[in-house]
């Protein structure tokens, strides 16, 4: 190997070395949902469960369903009341029932390309389980998620301008017995991204 | 590492969520080591909020509330955020449970409460 080659390897190395340490050292960008301005869909309903422990100003509606049994629920976006988390929390617009969770507002994604949250209904057994939703946050260069079912077929779920996204699972693949394993997201060029497992349904 | 703990208890314990208007009880406290080990507090109506707080994102856990008719779950959440937590504004007699559901190890604790 010719010094040349030594040096424009050295060289090569050392850009990959303060590119990779710039990434690692940055935080994430600042999650644009929390930064728009405030829509009336926005307003948390004044029973939400969690609303001690969030900043109610902060909270963006960014994605929303309906349930197998008919219920409508919101996806909202907050920071905690001291800004050191941000939450993602699935709330019932009626009865206020809250779920999800919170990651530190420095690293919301925690180095995976998305962040997922499975609910359900009854249990622990599976037969009683109803009402399966999993709700998430996707990074920006993840294009398409889909979520993994456990006789391996996949179901696409929407992204949300605010890049969030919500599944309500059909009470007929319940009824078969199906089961969601994971979330996978899908990036540029079609490639697996990121895949996040949910565990199984009901307890063990 | 298990020396560690006593520090990160200590952190997690800064990390229990204020209560405006209630009251607080750490039903868990350590090291979780294997799926599936749980954990129960004591049942109440009282009870509306249920924290898995970990030391770290990563690693999956479930909340629910369990009912003292059926022992039905209720509210169930899982995933592997740095805090799980679930609301279940029911005024049924209740206790709160928290689970891991990994086999890696990490430290946490588990802390129900009223409005």
């Amino acid at each position: 190997m010719t010094r040349r080659t030594l040096a424009v390897l050295f060289v090569a190395l050392t850009v990959v070395a303060v590119v990779s340490a710039l990434g690692y050292a940055m935080p994430e960008r600042s999650l644009d949902a929390l930064e728009r301005p405030r829509e009336a869909s926005d307003r948390l309903p004044a029973n939400a469960g969690l609303l001690d422990y969030i900043d109610p100003g902060s909270a963006r509606e960014v994605a929303s369903f309906r349930l197998a049994s008919g219920r409508e629920h919101g996806v909202f976006l907050s920071r905690t009341k001291d800004g050191k988390q941000v939450c993602l929390f699935d709330t019932d617009l009626a009865t206020g029932h809250q779920g999800g969770g919170c990651n530190d507002a420095g690293s919301v994604f925690a180095g995976r390309k998305i962040q997922i949250s499975l609910g359900f209904e009854g249990g622990p057994s599976k037969a009683t389980v109803r009402d399966v939703r999993i709700i998430g946050l996707a990074a920006a260069d993840v294009e398409s998620v889909r979520v993994e079912l456990s006789d391996r077929t996949t179901r696409k779920v929407e992204l949300t301008v605010d890049r969030a996204f919500a599944w309500a699972m059909p009470q007929g693949d319940l009824d078969r017995g199906l089961e969601p394993r994971a979330v996978v997201a899908i990036g540029p060029r079609g490639k697996t991204i990121d895949r996040a497992d949910t565990g199984v349904l009901g307890g063990p | 590492m298990r020396r560690a703990g006593v520090l990160v208890a200590t952190a997690l314990a800064l990390l229990i969520p204020p209560t405006a208007h209630g009251a607080a009880q750490e039903y868990a406290n350590w090291w979780w080591d294997w799926p599936d080990q749980g954990a129960g507090s004591s049942f109440s109506s009282g009870w509306r909020h249920n924290w898995f707080l970990k030391d770290s994102p990563g690693y999956l856990a479930t909340v629910t509330f369990i009912d003292n008719s059926g022992y039905d779950w209720h509210a169930t959440v899982r995933n592997s955020f740095k805090t799980t937590a679930t609301a279940w504004q029911s005024s049924a007699v209740k206790k709160a449970h928290c689970r891991s559901n990994t086999a890696y190890e990490f430290y946490g604790s588990c802390v129900v409460a009223t409005n």
